[in-house]
C-alpha cells in the first residue's frame, strides 16, 4: 500500500523541477492483495457460486470449497512526471476452467489532463455496479462477498477501451463523472467466448458520509462456442428440446443494466444499498437489490444483509416456446441463456440474509465470518436456478434437479483478507 | 455479552484519549496566500482532492492518528480500507510519506503548493499554520 522506497528520481526530472512546484519524479510502486476463504454448504441440491465464471462451489460438488471467494493480485503502479501514469493489476481467482490461471484485470496508462479531469486508455475497469472497483479487493469491503442476487447478474469486469473521469465540487460535496467505452472480450463458460462492445456511465455524488451513485451500462455481444459443445448442450436444459438444430452462434445481442446505489459511512455506522434492473435481449427481466448495515465496535464490525433478486417472466415466452413464431429471438435467447448457463424460460429468482462479523485482527489483515440463509423456490412448472450453479457442462446434470426444487441452504465462510 | 460490550467500549475509549490529547498544527508554505478549510484539508488527506500535495506522517505514529481523527473522523482500520479502496481503484496513490515532524516541516518549507500536519509544539518560522484542529 506504501509507495515503496523504489522512487527513482530521474535527473532529467529534477532538470525540469518547476521553481517552486513539486518535483516532478517518475516512481514505481508495488502492491497487492488478496483473500482466503473456505465455504461450506449444508445443501447438496446445487453448486454455491460467488460468479457465474466458478465452474463448481459447494453443495453438489463438496459440502466444502476453498474457491468461492479465494483470491490474489497484484498492481504495479509507475508514475511518470506529474501527470502520467501506467497501471497493471494481475488477479487469480477460481476461473471457468477450474483452474486459478492469472489474468490482466487492468492494464491502462491514464493522463490526468487537469487537476479534475483525466483520460485513460487501455485495460480498465467496468464500473458496473458500485462496488465494481474493488470487487476483487475484499480487505476493502465490509462484507464477504458482494450479494450474487445483484453482482452476479452481469460478468462484465473490465474493458479494452478509453475511460474519461471528470470532478467538479456541486453544493458541499463532489461529484465525479465517469464515461467508459469499449471492446468486450471473455470466457463465460468453458469453450463459449462472448465478444462485442460496451459503453457505460457512471456518476458519484460525495457529500459527508453519503454517496449517491448511478450507472448505466449497456452492451451489444456475439457468443461463439465450441460446436459439439453447443450441440449438446440443448439436451441439458429441458426447455431448449426444440433447439437441437440451432445455430450456434448468436449476434447481437443486447443488454442493459441500470444501476442505482447509496452508501453511508460515519464514525461506528455504516450502510450500503444498491438496486439495478437487468434488461438482456430474450431472457426475463431481472429486478436486484440489497441492504446492509453494520456497527463498529472497536475492531469488531457486525454486519446484516438482505439481497433479493427477482425475474420477470414475459408473457409471449410461453407461446413462443411452441410455435417459435418469432424464431430469431429465440435463437437469440438461446445464445445468451447459454452464457447465464440457465435455460431459457428459468428464473433468477433467490433471497439472502446474511449475517457476519468482520475483525480487524491487525494492520492490513481483516478475518471475517459469515452465515447466509439462501432461499430459492422452484418447481417443475417454474423452474428457477436462482443463483445457483446449474446445467454447466461439468456437471449436467444438476439443472433438473436443481432448478425445479425449493433449495433452502445455510453457507458458513471464513475469510482472511489482507493488503500490502 | 454485556460485560463483553462494556470491555470493548472502554478498550474504544482508552485507544482514543491519546488521539484526542494530542495537538497537532495544519501546515503549509508561507508562500500559500489562499485559504484552506477543514473541509479542503480533509478531502486532500482523503485522496479527493489534488488542490495541494499532502504528506503523510508514518503509520502509528500518535500524531498522524490524532490528526486523522479530528480531521477526517476516521480511524486506523477504517482508514486503510478506505485507501484499500482509493488505491486499487486507481483513483488516487498514497500520499508522500516522511519520517518525522522535521521532515514533514523541512518538504512544507520548500515547496509551494504542499501540506503537512505535525504536533503544535515542532511549529517554526519556515511554515504557516492553516488549522489546530
Amino acid at each position: 500500500m506504501k509507495r515503496k522506497a523504489l522512487a527513482v528520481s530521474v535527473s532529467a526530472g529534477i532538470a525540469l523541477l518547476a521553481a517552486g512546484g513539486v518535483q516532478a519524479e517518475t516512481s514505481v510502486s508495488f502492491s497487492g492483495f488478496g483473500t482466503l476463504g473456505v465455504t461450506h454448504n449444508d445443501n447438496r441440491d446445487a453448486d454455491f457460486v460467488a460468479n457465474r465464471f466458478q465452474p463448481n462451489g459447494p453443495g453438489k460438488s463438496s459440502p466444502t470449497m476453498f474457491g468461492v471467494d479465494t483470491k490474489a493480485g497484484v498492481q504495479f503502479t509507475a508514475q511518470i512526471g506529474s501527470d502520467l501514469s501506467a497501471v497493471v493489476q494481475a488477479v487469480t481467482d477460481h476461473r471457468v476452467d477450474n483452474s486459478y490461471a492469472p489474468r490482466f484485470e487492468w492494464a491502462n496508462l491514464k493522463y490526468q489532463v487537469t487537476k479534475d479531469l483525466y483520460v485513460r486508455a487501455g485495460r480498465v475497469v467496468a464500473p458496473v455496479f458500485m462496488v465494481s472497483d474493488f470487487r476483487n479487493v475484499g480487505y476493502a469491503q465490509t462484507m464477504v462477498r458482494m450479494p450474487v442476487e445483484v453482482y452476479g447478474q452481469n460478468p462484465v469486469s473490465y474493458l479494452d477501451g478509453i475511460d474519461l473521469g471528470y470532478r467538479m465540487g456541486i453544493g458541499d460535496g463532489t461529484l465525479s463523472v465517469q464515461a467508459t467505452s469499449g471492446l468486450v472480450k471473455t470466457l463465460a463458460q468453458q469453450g463459449l467466448e462472448v465478444s462485442g462492445h460496451g459503453s457505460l456511465l457512471s456518476l458519484a455524488y460525495e457529500r459527508d458520509a453519503s454517496t449517491f451513485r448511478f450507472g448505466y451500462f449497456r452492451n451489444k455481444v456475439k457468443i461463439e462456442g465450441d460446436p459439439v459443445d453447443q450441440f449438446l448442450l440443448p439436451f441439458r436444459y429441458a426447455s431448449f428440446i426444440n433447439y437441437t438444430g440451432a445455430v450456434p452462434i448468436a449476434d447481437g445481442l443486447r443488454s442493459r443494466l441500470l444501476d442505482l446505489g447509496y452508501s453511508y459511512d460515519s464514525g461506528n455506522w455504516l450502510a450500503q444499498a444498491e438496486y439495478i434492473q437487468s434488461r438482456v435481449g430474450g431472457i426475463p427481466d431481472s429486478n436486484a437489490g440489497y441492504l446492509m448495515g453494520g456497527y463498529r465496535v472497536g475492531k469488531f464490525t457486525p454486519y446484516l444483509s438482505y439481497a433479493k433478486s427477482v425475474s420477470k417472466r414475459p408473457p409471449r415466452d410461453q407461446q413462443a416456446v411452441a410455435s417459435c413464431t418469432n424464431c430469431l429471438t429465440e435463437l437469440l435467447a438461446y445464445g445468451i441463456n447459454v452464457v447465464n448457463a440457465s435455460s431459457h424460460m428459468v428464473l433468477n429468482e433467490q433471497q439472502t440474509v446474511s449475517l457476519g462479523v468482520r475483525y480487524d485482527v491487525a494492520k492490513n489483515v481483516a478475518l471475517k465470518m459469515q452465515l447466509d440463509h439462501i432461499r430459492k423456490p422452484g418447481s417443475l412448472t417454474s423452474p428457477n436456478a436462482g443463483w445457483f450453479k446449474v446445467g454447466t457442462p461439468s456437471y449436467p446434470d444438476l439443472y433438473p434437479l436443481a432448478a425445479t426444487k425449493d433449495i433452502n441452504a445455510n453457507l458458513l465462510t471464513l475469510t482472511a483478507d489482507f493488503v500490502f | 455479552m454485556t460485560k463483553l460490550r462494556m470491555g470493548l467500549c472502554a478498550g474504544l475509549l482508552l485507544s482514543s484519549l491519546p488521539a484526542l490529547a494530542q495537538s497537532v498544527a495544519v501546515i503549509v508554505n508561507p508562500k500559500n496566500a489562499s485559504a484552506v478549510s477543514a473541509e479542503q484539508i480533509s478531502n486532500i488527506f482523503l485522496g479527493k482532492s489534488n488542490d495541494l500535495a499532502g504528506v503523510d506522517l508514518p503509520d502509528g505514529n500518535a500524531v498522524r492518528e490524532a490528526f486523522y481523527h479530528k480531521v477526517t473522523g476516521k480511524d486506523g482500520a477504517q482508514l486503510k480500507a478506505y485507501w484499500a479502496k482509493l488505491v486499487f481503484t486507481g483513483k488516487a496513490q498514497p500520499l508522500k510519506e516522511m519520517a518525522s515532524d522535521a521532515d514533514v516541516k523541512k518538504y512544507v518549507a520548500s515547496n509551494a503548493n504542499a501540506i503537512g500536519y505535525i504536533d503544535k509544539g515542532a511549529v517554526d518560522g519556515s511554515v504557516k499554520v492553516v488549522l489546530t484542529p
